[in-house]
């Protein structure tokens, strides 16, 4: 099961908190987040490591990032 | 046209200078793009947006990197020093640059060489150096906050940080403290006091004075200070009287921040976006030449 | 040599409002410090106290009063700090004794002096840094904003000016607050 956030547009801190909360609130096992800026990819993945997530893959896309985390 | 001094947090960045524009989250200048953030580029999106809106002239801008050591600033005092002399700005607008004695009396004394004596406000660092310099009398305009305000009003303080105690409480009595900062002649020709109310003051003391609509959140919000900032010196260049003109920032950048629906968390950028919505729901528009 | 080269080394008269006296425990302890600062690259000058802070050390070290946070925390670093830092232009200046703690519900926003820093009470991610006017206060905030507290770098590790001092009293009130 994997959900997407877009967070593209989103100035930090608001891409770490929808990840926060989409891994409390989800009960998926695998998000995917998509990102616009380096910074956000940065917190994005430091915040998911945070809660014993693994990112396991970060693809760049024609506007930002597309970050894969799941569950540890 | 203005003219914006100010800094990017970003060493290394290049000292740049030129009309800037703003496209969704970044401001362009020359082959530079920022992203809009608190500092300086907040204060040029939202001036950007505010000009846009009355369809006015965009700013030119002076920015430079500076993360804090001073050195990007000391290229950039060094610059105006040459610079100014030959611009016809009709105004000219201080912001986050490092607090330098010799550096701000370079740039004064460029001002002074200019053939026009522009419209002068500072805001930030520079709005500090102008009180340390003893020169905030020479300025048209100085947005404090309450704290700024105490540092003003305290005449043996070099910096908000050193603002006397028996003073910096006196938060709440912001009619003495701007009595008190214009007797020891360290206020600009108009004071705009940020706060929970906001006071448009001058040398015979208060002017006026808004207090809604208040978004508590707004406190929290990095950049809000830059906007108001940004917001009434877009006003002013497109003609606005000066008074009028503080006035109705303080309504805008309220209004901005109340239909942006903000939580402290948000980023300053969302306020911006609302700033044309806030011009048009208060019913200012154009210059007024 | 004498009355006239002292003359000559005087920092001018408009200049010390920029300047402070770092104030140390006793006269090694000022030596060790001048040898710190220099070979750091900063400009001070070793000097006696005004009668106003002498402690019975004979030597103060004047400094550019801004940078006052870079230039305690490499004092730090070096076992050599002062036990206090005050403005040439009003030795008896202290530091602002303000912090002030907010609660916007899931938020928290604590000032201290001119700066204020916001975390969210859940996660203690800090989510914004407001105030100041120096330029480090940008870089401060693009730094901290979205890391939690535990991640963040305190600010006298990578901040320089007055604000940026005032925005690490703020971050550990914030540690402080957040760890009970």
């Amino acid at each position: 099961m994997s959900g997407t956030l877009d967070a593209r547009g989103l100035s930090c801190p608001q891409p770490v908190m929808m990840t926060l909360q989409e891994i409390k609130n989800s009960g998926t096992s695998e998000i995917q987040i998509l990102v616009d800026t380096d910074t956000s990819k940065e917190n994005v993945s430091r915040a998911a490591a945070s809660q014993g997530w693994e990112v396991t893959r970060i693809q760049d896309t024609d506007n930002g990032y597309r970050i894969c985390i799941r569950k540890g | 046209m203005f003219a914006v001094v100010g800094t990017v947090p970003r060493e290394g960045f290049p000292l740049v200078s030129g009309t800037v524009s703003v496209n969704g989250a970044k401001i362009t200048i020359g082959d530079e793009r920022v992203p809009v953030n608190r500092g300086t580029p907040a204060l040029l999106a939202a001036f950007c947006r505010t000009s846009s809106t009355l369809g006015q002239d965009n700013p030119f801008a002076y920015l430079t990197g500076d993360t804090g050591t001073g050195e990007g600033s000391r290229k950039l005092y060094q610059h105006l020093a040459q610079d100014l002399p030959s611009r016809d700005f009709n105004g000219l607008v201080l912001h986050y640059i490092m607090p330098d004695l010799s550096g701000h009396r370079q740039t004064m004394e460029a001002v002074d060489r200019m053939e026009k004596h522009p419209f002068l406000a500072a805001d930030a660092g520079a709005m500090y150096v102008a009180k340390m310099a003893g020169l905030a009398n020479r300025y048209d305009l100085l947005t404090p906050d309450l704290g700024e305000l105490a540092f003003l009003a305290d005449e043996a303080a070099p910096h908000p940080f050193y603002t006397r105690g028996f003073i910096m409480h006196e938060e709440n009595r912001v009619e003495h403290l701007i009595e008190r900062a214009y007797f020891h002649q360290n206020a600009s020709n108009f004071l705009m006091v940020k706060g929970q109310t906001d006071y448009l003051a001058d040398s015979t003391g208060i002017l006026g004075t808004v207090n809604s609509p208040w978004v508590a959140a707004l406190e929290a919000i990095g950049g809000t200070g830059d906007t108001l900032t940004g917001v009434v010196s877009a006003l002013i260049s497109a003609g606005h009287d000066i008074g009028d003109a503080c006035l109705e920032a303080f309504q805008v950048n309220r209004l901005a921040g109340h239909i942006a629906e903000p939580d402290p968390s948000t980023q300053v950028g969302r306020i911006i976006d609302c700033i044309p919505e806030a011009l048009e729901e208060l019913g200012i528009s154009g210059g007024r030449f | 040599m004498g009355f006239f080269s002292n003359r000559k080394n005087q920092t001018p008269k408009e200049n010390l409002v920029e300047r402070g006296f770092l104030v140390f425990e006793n006269t090694s302890e000022v030596i060790r410090a001048e040898r710190v600062l220099k070979g750091n690259g900063w400009k001070i000058r070793v000097k006696g106290p005004p009668a106003e802070i002498r402690t019975g050390c004979d030597l103060v070290i004047e400094f550019p009063l801004l940078e006052e946070l870079r230039i305690l925390s490499i004092l730090e670093e070096n076992g050599t700090s002062p036990i206090k830092a005050v403005p040439v232009t009003d030795p008896l200046l202290e530091p602002v004794n303000l912090l002030k703690t907010t609660d916007f519900g899931a938020f928290i926003m604590i000032r201290a002096a001119n700066m204020k820093i916001c975390i969210e009470k859940e996660t203690d991610i800090i989510v914004n840094v407001s105030g100041g006017g120096c330029p480090d206060v940008p870089y401060l905030a693009l730094e901290m904003v979205g890391k939690s507290l535990s991640e963040c770098p305190n600010p006298s590790l990578i901040g320089h000016t007055l604000c940026g001092y005032a925005l690490k009293l703020a971050f550990e009130e914030g540690i402080r607050l957040c760890s009970r």
